[in-house]
């Protein structure tokens, strides 16, 4: 959707154009990698608000792209139950602009920890071996 | 998944075709509002999309889009009707003010289109993004 993309950069030429898509992308965006998250664990939304300390009916509101009143605190419940870190940052209007185009599924999933390459035992053996080197070095 | 529009000819100015979306007078902060929507609808799959971005009405196999925002933009549209699963197609303006549906026979509308737009896939349009900015302009 290149025309699209166009159209925005476009747009983003005018301030209040910019910040409202910034707040309507932000949105979406937390709104569909929450749906993504919890599909790709195979949970019904009765599971997640289960694990969240959440009532079905919030995640299922949580899950819509118009839903507004995020709270840092519900979102660190929601990481909590994915297994996931939360990050929150600053960004520049072009990277978000390459960001917000990106809600395809791929994008939004991520492993829990159990399931995350960075911690496995592969990951673990190619550390062991790493570190004697650092002691042997020291 | 790929937005699709009704183009009808419209009577009322000869030789012009009304696309529901792409011909529908909004403010500038509501094309906003529907461009994200229409954005995240694009990448979205369908499993994704539906309870999150489109919902569906008591009216089988009719959906109503939420376009984010201080207005409430609930235009109509069915999943295909070829390929359910990779496309949809707007059939029918709508909004949601004081939680009514205006107009409030949107729905029963849409399936009305939906037939047509079935009968005749030629009535439908890609959908292209439109800039709306003032300042663009």
């Amino acid at each position: 959707m290149e025309e699209m993309k166009d159209t925005l950069a476009d747009e983003f030429e005018d301030k209040e154009a910019r910040r409202q898509y910034a707040v309507d992308f932000l949105n979406a965006h937390i709104a569909l990698q929450i749906k993504a998250l919890r599909q790709q664990r195979g949970w019904s939304q009765t599971d997640l608000a289960t694990r969240a300390g959440k009532h079905q009916s919030q995640i299922s509101a949580m899950e819509g792209i118009d839903f507004r009143s995020w709270k840092i605190s519900t979102l660190m419940q929601l990481a909590e139950a994915f297994d996931l870190a939360l990050t929150v940052k600053f960004e520049s209007f072009g990277q978000f602009l390459e960001d917000s185009l990106n809600v395809d599924r791929e994008s939004l999933e991520r492993p829990s920890f159990d399931e995350d390459p960075a911690f496995g035992e592969e990951a673990k053996a190619q550390r062991d071996p790493r570190r004697k080197l650092r002691r042997l070095a020291s | 998944m790929i937005p699709f529009e009704l183009a009808l000819p419209n009577l009322g100015r000869t030789g012009r075709v009304d696309r529901i979306l792409t011909d529908w007078e909004l403010e500038d902060y509501e094309r906003r509002a529907l461009n994200v929507m229409l954005t995240v609808l694009f990448r979205a799959d369908h499993r994704l999309a539906v309870g999150s971005i489109i919902f569906k009405e008591k009216e089988a196999g009719i959906y109503y889009a939420k376009a984010t925002g201080k207005i409430q933009l609930r235009p109509r549209l069915c999943r295909g009707p070829e390929r359910p699963n990779e496309e949809v197609t707007f059939l029918v303006r709508a909004i949601e003010k004081d939680r009514k549906t205006i107009p409030p026979d949107a729905s029963r509308r849409a399936v009305v289109m939906q037939d047509r737009v079935t009968k005749d896939p030629t009535l439908r349009k890609r959908y292209k993004a439109v800039p709306y900015s003032k300042s663009g302009s």
